[in-house]
């Protein structure tokens, strides 16, 4: 509707050869644009449980046919993860970062355990014994707010089998830096990290056969700055000093045949930002820049918007979900004695609705009032 | 601080530090900082805890190898290709 009476108006502009106006209207269509924008995100904002952990509540979609097999969507405290039975490990695990939550200081102490909410074949610790393999973390127990959220962090279905030297080495570094990128520089960052499994043959471990990744990925993308990229980690337990490699969104979609963020551009999935491997090269007043663009890899397949909706189903709370991280911050907030550092932030109030409907409104009656004046 | 060895389930953090538990190791990874304030006693004493219940519990341990074998299970294929 806005579109139209955008272009209504600067069809008149032209047709009665109004220069002043044509440059104003040109503005005013702008203006409008980004005011129904945001306004429709911010009638969009309040969060849908389970779905606030995927940037534009999209979740990652598994392509390669080879990866749908026994899948179960978990939708958990913190994070949400697709389990397969065939590697009990989990394709991918998503978080929401914000420097709000991040803030939230928790005493970090937990117990692995089996994921009660996969029915089928499942990881349990017996298959983790003695495999010379670390339970290493998908999604970080440090990013976790609440002991709801922590505990589920220690799923199995949120650990791969990881080499220690990767684990308790660069992985754990990273997991910093991508903290820091978020609390130091103030910004949201969607995070996706999982397992890859290439190569003709995959080492399984424990009587239930875990299989081992041959590499980890994490995939961040941070909309604010537009800052993207994948970190990649070798998973050879051979390896005593795992080099962590920068990739496109684009070259990891071709690598484990997942679309990882179905919503964004092959534009934007073919950037490559200098992403910081420690927590110490995140500096507060100094943008990641673009390192490079990948013109060489083969981006996901886009998905059908029916796709994306029937994914989108598949997440819903389970009995201990918590609720959504913005409704669980709040609780936090609203805590008389929270056990939160000193620097926890306050929750950010949401004037967005109000702010963007009211510049709408008064957009609308100028260009109204432009139109009358036409006729 | 969780009873070495036993249960093996267990993860706990003393500062910046992880102590993970299972049946067959302890893995102690990250960094500590141990001030000479009474915080860091707390925290070195917390630490000596942990390590004196690993050493009593290997010290008591019969037949205790002297470096535990990793079994290398047989490759299969790869069912994501």
């Amino acid at each position: 509707m806005l579109s139209l009476y955008c272009l209504l108006f600067f069809d008149l502009t032209l047709m009665f050869n109004m220069a002043t106006f044509n440059s104003f209207s040109r503005i005013l269509c702008l203006a409008l644009a980004s005011a129904a924008t945001s306004s429709m995100a911010a009638a969009n904002s309040k969060p849908t449980p389970c779905l606030d952990q995927f940037y534009q509540e999209t979740a990652p979609q598994l392509q390669r046919e080879s990866l749908k097999k026994d899948t179960t969507a978990l939708c958990l405290n913190g994070f949400n993860a697709m389990h397969s039975g065939v590697s009990k490990t989990s394709f991918w695990v998503a978080e929401y970062l914000t420097p709000e939550r991040l803030s939230v200081k928790i005493k970090r102490e937990d117990r692995f355990h089996e994921e009660e909410l996969v029915k089928g074949a499942r990881a349990s610790s017996q298959d983790y014994r003695r495999s010379g393999y670390d339970r290493g973390h998908m999604a970080p127990n440090g990013d976790m707010p609440t002991k709801a959220s922590q505990y589920d962090s220690f799923s199995l279905a949120n650990m791969v089998p990881q080499a220690t030297q990767n684990n308790q080495g660069p992985w754990r570094d990273l997991e910093h830096a991508v903290r820091m990128m978020v609390q130091k520089q103030e910004q949201d960052i969607y995070v996706v990290s999982g397992p890859e499994y290439s190569g003709k043959n995959i080492k399984p471990i424990g009587d239930g056969k875990v299989l081992v990744p041959t590499a980890t990925y994490k995939a961040i993308y941070a909309p604010h700055s537009g800052v993207i990229g994948a970190y990649y980690v070798s998973n050879d337990i051979n390896e005593p000093k795992p080099q962590v490699e920068l990739l496109s969104i684009c070259a990891l979609e071709e690598k484990i045949g997942i679309n990882l963020f179905p919503t964004l551009k092959d534009s934007e999935k073919r950037k490559i930002y200098n992403l910081p491997l420690k927590a110490s090269n995140v500096k507060a007043n100094q943008a990641i820049t673009l390192n490079m663009t990948d013109t060489k890899s083969q981006c996901a397949a886009s998905v059908a918007q029916k796709d994306i909706r029937a994914t989108q189903q598949l997440f819903k709370p389970s009995a201990s979900y918590e609720g959504t991280m913005a409704e669980v911050l709040a609780k936090i907030e609203a805590q008389p004695q929270a056990q939160q550092a000193n620097e926890a932030k306050s929750v950010e109030p949401q004037p967005q609705s109000t702010e963007s409907s009211g510049l709408l409104k008064i957009i609308m009656e100028i260009v109204q009032f432009l139109l009358q004046l036409l006729k | 601080m969780f009873k070495a060895f036993q249960d093996g389930t267990e993860s706990t953090a003393i500062y910046d530090l992880t102590l993970e538990n299972d049946l067959d190791q302890v893995s102690i990874y990250g960094n500590l900082q141990i001030h000479k304030d009474q915080q860091g006693l707390a925290a070195a004493k917390k630490l000596q805890a942990l390590l004196n219940d690993i050493v009593t519990h290997l010290e008591a341990e019969a037949d205790l190898p002297e470096k535990l074998e990793y079994p290398d299970a047989d490759e299969v294929e790869n069912p994501f290709l």
